[in-house]
């Protein structure tokens, strides 16, 4: 049922509209529940709720907020690839960058889109992410350096604020980890490896370059 | 039935625990946009990232104003996730800030996907929209604390609207292992399975995996077939906090267990943990009635 559903990827916008309708509808029908709070407007209100909510997870196809909750559900793969990005200082020497100078964007997200996405883009288009990337590796050096938070999205709560659903490797615990001068590039790699290797040799890892800027 | 769905629903609830979930829901909400602190910057993002992200995406969730209003917006979200966690307009406050949510949540994930669950808004978006069209205001408010004033007795009114976030709440658990069996079958319970998965999260999530619990764990097959056997098992049995007192005493605190060794072992931490307390009886007036099970 699920890939029936899937299978209909060409749909995409107009269900995306529809998504929109079907949340708009569980609002409406609560604002109802509000104005008239008799058992019958209420009861409808939560009966749609129930099926929308339900239906969604029983099938696995998203509306949200009305959402499959869907956590670690595949079975484990037995390769996995991770982003890493290395900043360059003006003597070329390459330093790992801490992943969280993307913030808002979570790290994973950024990775599977890359991991996805990168082969669509023109020269122009990977300059234009490279700068970007370059940029945010520049103000997490500048940040960690003058003793400031790494993390942006910790400027305000600190170390108190809530963390991403999976953990961010916190790369950088120290100013020592980057140069004392400004990074002036960026590579960016895709780490490669079988898990079951990497766990009997943890050095059992390939490094694969996507670009470098400039 | 009838009489069934009458018992669950409508029977008389606290107004006190009706408004501390609008309190937690809220409080919750505001911490996950105090912890986003610029979250609309996404918006200056290279348009590269957004290529994937159609016009009716966008339309989906109305992101289609610019920077300084979305920011000038979400400036907004706080204000009025602090009146619905103070009780100040609450049902106003309490609905301007899920349409909020379901505004803003997305951006945290729309370059990729358009289901950001997972991220802690889903419930806080639902739960406060629920508030909103309920009498989530009559108690548990700083005006009623500063006028000293008793809230009301129990009633209807006050359950339903507790019940269905509840509902919300359990389905998180109940889906995440239907999710797992109607995606990979009985093979997900296998003790290779969580091996592999100990290994890959902390692998790619760790900066030190050998040191890990995880990879501790990992060792132990007869212990990973035990965690994905009792994990499950107990997902699947969560939602029956929701008629019984003696599940609640057993599975809330197993709940918070399960969250902490999820951390520890799977890298995963789960934004909603606060939200078990939705479950807590807040109300020890004893005109109260007593709850069944």
């Amino acid at each position: 049922m699920t890939e029936f559903l899937r299978g209909f990827k060409y749909l995409e916008p107009a269900v995306d509209v529809a998504r929109l309708g079907v949340f708009a509808l569980f609002v409406v029908l609560g604002l109802l529940a509000a104005r008239r709070p008799d058992s019958r407007a209420v009861n409808r209100f939560i009966l749609y709720a129930l099926a929308v909510s339900c239906a969604v997870g029983l099938v696995q196809v998203e509306s949200w907020p009305f959402t499959t909750w869907a956590l670690v559900n595949h079975g484990a793969p037995q390769r996995i690839v991770s982003l890493e990005l290395e900043g360059l200082d003006a003597g070329g020497r390459g330093f790992v960058v801490d992943l969280r100078v993307l913030q808002p964007l979570a790290p994973e997200e950024f990775a599977t889109w890359l991991k996805f996405n990168l082969p669509r883009l023109t020269p122009a288009a990977r300059a234009s992410l490279g700068r970007f990337l370059l940029q945010r590796a520049e103000e997490g050096r500048q940040r960690l350096v003058s003793g400031r938070r790494v993390a942006p999205n910790q400027w305000l709560l600190g170390p108190l604020d809530a963390p991403y659903h999976f953990h961010d490797a916190k790369t950088w615990t120290s100013a020592a980890q980057v140069p004392p001068t400004p990074f002036v590039g960026l590579r960016a790699w895709f780490l490669d490896w079988d898990v079951e290797e990497r766990f009997r040799d943890p050095a059992r890892v390939e490094r694969r370059l996507l670009f470098q800027y400039p | 039935m009838s009489a069934a769905w009458d018992r669950f629903w409508h029977r008389p609830g606290s107004p006190v625990n009706l408004g501390a979930a609008r309190v937690l829901l809220a409080a919750v909400g505001l911490w996950m946009v105090l912890s986003r602190p610029d979250l609309p910057s996404l918006l200056a993002f290279p348009a590269e990232l957004w290529m994937n992200v159609t016009p009716e995406r966008r339309l989906r969730f109305l992101m289609v104003l610019p920077l300084g209003a979305e920011r000038a917006l979400y400036a907004l979200l706080h204000v009025t996730l602090l009146c619905a966690l103070l009780g100040l307009f609450p049902r106003v406050a309490s609905f301007a800030s899920g349409l909020l949510l379901y505004h803003f949540a997305p951006f945290e994930t729309v370059i990729r996907t358009a289901n950001p669950y997972l991220r802690g808004f889903t419930i806080p978006c639902l739960g406060l929209l629920v508030m909103a069209c309920a009498r989530s205001g009559d108690a548990v408010t700083l005006p009623g604390l500063w006028r000293r004033r008793a809230p009301p007795e129990a009633a209807p009114a006050y359950r339903w609207p507790l019940a269905l976030v509840q509902v919300f709440f359990c389905q998180i658990y109940f889906f995440a292992a239907y999710s797992k069996l109607f995606t990979t079958g009985w093979a997900w319970l296998e003790a290779g399975n969580i091996r592999g998965h100990l290994l890959v999260l902390n692998q790619a999530l760790s900066a030190d995996p050998v040191a890990s619990w995880g990879y501790a764990l990992a060792r132990h097959p007869a212990l990973c077939a035990l965690v994905a056997w009792v994990g499950i098992a107990g997902e699947f049995a969560f939602p029956l906090v929701l008629v019984s007192e003696r599940a609640r005493r057993l599975l809330l605190p197993l709940a918070a267990l399960f969250h902490v060794a999820n951390s520890l072992l799977f890298r995963i931490f789960f934004q909603n943990v606060w939200l078990l307390l939705l479950f807590v009886d807040w109300d020890r007036r004893p005109t109260t009635p007593p709850r069944p099970g």
